[in-house]
């Protein structure tokens, strides 16, 4: 029975929390402790050329950017041959020929400025260089003189419409001559590609500072005929583009007159003190972000309260005044480990809530109103912990980037202050354990 | 008697393995060596603990070690308690909602003998004070002006195994000694919660105490007249120094980030001294008054907003016995108890010595098929003050005794 009792009573137990006791309580063993003056060390690495063929996404135009300079970008493509090509009716005429360029409503610079696009035809076929099968933003292939086609346009880049550039008519007519005849140049991607080489869309030197704007892939080269047979109809045939590892952007800046018209040295880095008190990120003109921590161990292990760290977070904050509407930030910035060789390694992870490791990529905040908060958040914990572990001099450092397929086709671009800028900056904030000193 | 005191004593242990979290909870148990236990869990807590002067053939008195001297001959007793506690509290600053507390707790586990005619003993184990507590904080995280939540829970306590002696010198006085093993720690984890570390930070302090403790006793008994019996009685324990190790660890949910022992020192417990009356009417009805005082002042602890000062309890009782002659010995069949305390406690917050103030009833009953006894009692107290910040704690304290006694050997009884 006693037993019995006890066991119910057990059972009935609680511990509740009553408000009482703080200021009794010796509770000053264990501190969190914020630190926010560790300098992260800032630089810009300039990289030659970076791949931009198969990529989804052709980029044309022109703007001239205050901070990264006079940027050109032209689509280079090839086309292939009709899918297949009909029996014409006797009644049959050549209309016209135009190229169809679909808009992705991207763009990078002022759209409210018109600009001509201009099509030429290649004078040589694309051919990827020895031992590659790539195509960079630096890659460039001659064309004819005379243009095949020019537009002037307004941008409209909300609206997806179709971008239609008239084609030359003898241009139009040496194909239709060709289809009709079903000659070879016609009957295979390969010999078409042989024949017409392929085409590079750019803008006239006349609007250097409008906009660059993004188009699909997907374009076609639409010859438009029509027969009698006996009622008017109006057909049109399609060379379109199959072959979408020879499609390239090639990307052509001058930095000159800009923060970052300096001498670039063999290392191909410079910090950010030599740079304005910057760093900078448009990877497709080559300029990533690097941040490194050479001074963590020094400047967190030799504090005497220091037991270990919890949390560390990096906000970057962009240059205020640097990014606007028409120069957008990246809306997405990966961070890769990398050491003094500037080699990609693996991308900043966090443990998410199904246990799997999401790529952490800022997670940017845009204050438009004031400016004063938007940055970019990574949670550094791990990777500073790794760090901290290690002795001797520390080379170690991250590279900011966007992902694919931004990396190679999209032109935002980002400025992060050093610890020197005082219109925006990198802050490295590191919460750590501290134990009481008994002496 | 044999599979009694085992299933006894496997469940006493069992019980207080598994109810570690099951103790005297209280607040004020944050301060000191937390709540010093005022009650003995025996026949004498259903007279408010009253009973320095109090002696019995059949029950373990551990009030005073000269008592065991009482003990009927060629018995040996078995006893165990247990104690459910329910509490309320309320302040001044108190925030609303919950402020309730129920907890049960192992209270007494002793056997005894009468090892000589001159000599009685006993062995058992009991707390000696427990901690137990919880509330949540704020602590800021230093170089910011944020804070992160804290929260704060005490446990453990001090146990006291002790092996008391009372011999008797000629026929009206008797001598104690009781000796004490102390030992327990007192532990206050905090946990740094909800803060921009990813995980809880929890800190771990714990206080390992022990030693050795003597109290010291003696009780003077005789028949004044006919009908009436009196007894006189007093105890005494040194100042003595509890060994004291502190360490510390703190720790992830995890993962343990640093554990060392960070001191060593003393807690010393202060001189205690004792002294009760008893007088007995008819060996029926017994009216006691006890006064204890320990001398907490003189050893100068003190903390931020509190300091430990000399603690008193004055405290009397009265029992009615019903007792059946089985000759050549009388019987008790049951009794019923009360008592009444006030106290003021070693704890002084803000220049407000806490006083305990209450009542106690109790009755016992004797087992008509078995040498069962079955001990019930009921304390209501108050302790506290809303003053300055403080608490008023109202409290009701359930105590179950059971008390076995059998043959210890027999020369049998010689009949002339």
């Amino acid at each position: 029975m006693f037993f019995g009792l006890a066991g119910l009573v057990v059972s009935g137990c609680k511990k509740s929390y009553i408000q009482f006791g703080d200021q009794f309580v010796d509770n000053d063993y264990t501190h969190i402790i914020l630190v926010d003056t560790i300098t992260p060390v800032l630089s810009t690495v300039f990289i030659d050329s970076l791949i931009t063929s198969q990529s989804g996404k052709m980029t044309i135009g022109r703007y001239a950017d205050p901070v990264f300079g006079e940027i050109s970008s032209a689509a280079f493509f090839v086309l292939s041959s009709p899918a297949g090509v009909p029996d014409f009716h006797i009644s049959a005429l050549f209309d016209s020929l135009e190229l169809r360029l679909a808009g992705d409503s991207t763009y990078y610079g002022d759209t409210s400025a018109r600009q001509t696009f201009r099509v030429h035809q290649l004078k040589e076929m694309i051919v990827f260089p020895e031992g590659m099968t790539s195509l960079y933003n630096t890659t460039d292939f001659a064309v004819e003189t005379a243009p095949l086609g020019t537009v002037e346009i307004l941008p409209e880049p909300s609206n997806k419409d179709t971008l239609r550039i008239r084609l030359i008519d003898s241009k139009g007519q040496e194909l239709w001559e060709l289809l009709q005849n079903k000659a070879l140049e016609v009957s295979s991607a390969t010999d078409f590609e042989h024949y017409f080489r392929g085409l590079k869309i750019s803008t006239d030197h006349a609007h250097a500072n409008a906009a660059i704007l993004g188009f699909s892939d997907s374009v076609v080269m639409r010859l438009h005929y029509h027969e009698a047979n006996p009622g008017i109809a109006e057909k049109y045939i399609d060379f379109p583009v199959t072959s979408l590892n020879k499609q390239f952007n090639q990307v052509v800046y001058s930095r000159s007159g800009t923060p970052l018209d300096v001498m670039i040295p063999e290392s191909k880095e410079l910090a950010s003190a030599d740079l304005s008190n910057a760093a900078y990120i448009q990877p497709v003109t080559g300029v990533f972000m690097k941040v490194g921590f050479p001074n963590i161990r020094e400047a967190i292990l030799q504090r005497e309260d220091y037991l270990q760290l919890m949390s560390a977070e990096l906000i970057l904050e962009p240059l205020g005044g640097s990014y606007s509407r028409n120069n957008m930030l990246p809306p997405q910035l990966a961070a890769y480990t990398t050491d003094r060789n500037n080699q990609l390694g693996a991308t900043l992870g966090l443990l998410g809530s199904t246990s799997s490791t999401d790529t952490q990529y800022g997670d940017l905040q845009t204050d438009w109103l004031n400016g004063e908060q938007t940055y970019y958040k990574y949670d550094v914990t791990t990777y500073l912990q790794q760090q901290l572990a290690l002795s001797g001099d520390n080379t170690n450092a991250l590279l900011f980037l966007p992902p694919y397929p931004a990396l190679n086709t999209s032109f935002d671009r980002a400025v992060i202050g050093d610890a020197e800028n005082d219109r925006g900056k990198v802050t490295l904030k590191i919460y750590y354990i501290a134990v009481q000193q008994r002496n | 008697m044999k599979p009694f005191i085992y299933y006894t004593v496997i469940h006493f242990f069992l019980l207080s393995a598994s109810g570690s979290h099951a103790q005297n909870s209280s607040p004020y148990s944050v301060l000191g060596i937390g709540d010093i236990e005022e009650s003995f869990f025996n026949r004498t807590s259903g007279m408010a603990n009253t009973g320095v002067a109090y002696r019995s053939k059949y029950y373990l008195i551990q009030n005073n070690p000269a008592a065991y001297s009482e003990l009927q001959e060629q018995f040996f007793l078995v006893e165990a308690s247990a104690r459910g506690k329910a509490a309320s509290y309320s302040g001044n600053l108190l925030a609303g909602g919950n402020n309730q507390l129920r907890d049960f707790s192992i209270g007494r586990f002793s056997m005894g003998i009468r090892a000589a005619k001159w000599w009685g003993s006993s062995v058992g184990i009991m707390p000696f004070s427990t901690s137990n507590y919880a509330f949540s904080g704020r602590k800021s995280i230093q170089g910011t002006h944020v804070f992160t939540n804290a929260e704060y829970e005490g446990t453990g306590g001090i146990n006291r195994v002790y092996w008391d002696n009372g011999i008797k010198l000629g026929r009206h006085f008797s001598i104690g000694v009781g000796a004490s093993y102390l030992f327990g720690s007192l532990n206050q984890k905090e946990t740094l919660a909800g803060t921009e570390a990813t995980e809880p930070i929890i800190t771990s302090s714990n206080i390992f105490l022990r030693n050795f403790y003597f109290t010291w006793g003696a009780q003077f008994f005789s028949r004044i007249t006919p009908k009436w019996d009196l007894a006189l009685g007093a105890t005494w324990s040194g100042k003595t120094d509890l060994y004291a190790q502190h360490a510390t660890e703190v720790a992830t949910s995890t993962t343990t980030i640093q554990s060392e022992i960070t001191k060593n020192d003393f807690f010393t417990l202060p001189r205690t001294m004792a002294a009760g009356v008893a007088i007995t009417k008819n060996k029926k009805l017994t009216m006691l008054a006890d006064y204890r005082f320990q001398d907490w002042s003189a050893l100068h602890y003190r903390g931020t907003g509190y300091s430990l000062k000399s603690s008193s309890r004055a405290s009397a009782g009265i029992e009615f016995s019903d007792l059946y002659q089985v000759w050549p010995v009388s019987v008790e069949k049951t009794f019923y108890q009360a008592g009444v305390f006030y106290g003021n406690s070693y704890l002084s917050l803000y220049g407000e010595q806490l006083k305990d103030i209450g009542f106690t009833i109790g009755a016992g009953v004797s087992s008509k098929r078995s040498t069962l006894s079955y001990l019930v009692n009921l304390e209501l107290g108050m302790r506290g003050t809303e003053a300055n910040g403080l608490l008023r704690e109202r409290y009701g304290k359930l105590t179950f005794t059971l008390s076995y006694k059998d043959f210890w050997y027999t020369k049998g009884i010689k009949y002339n």
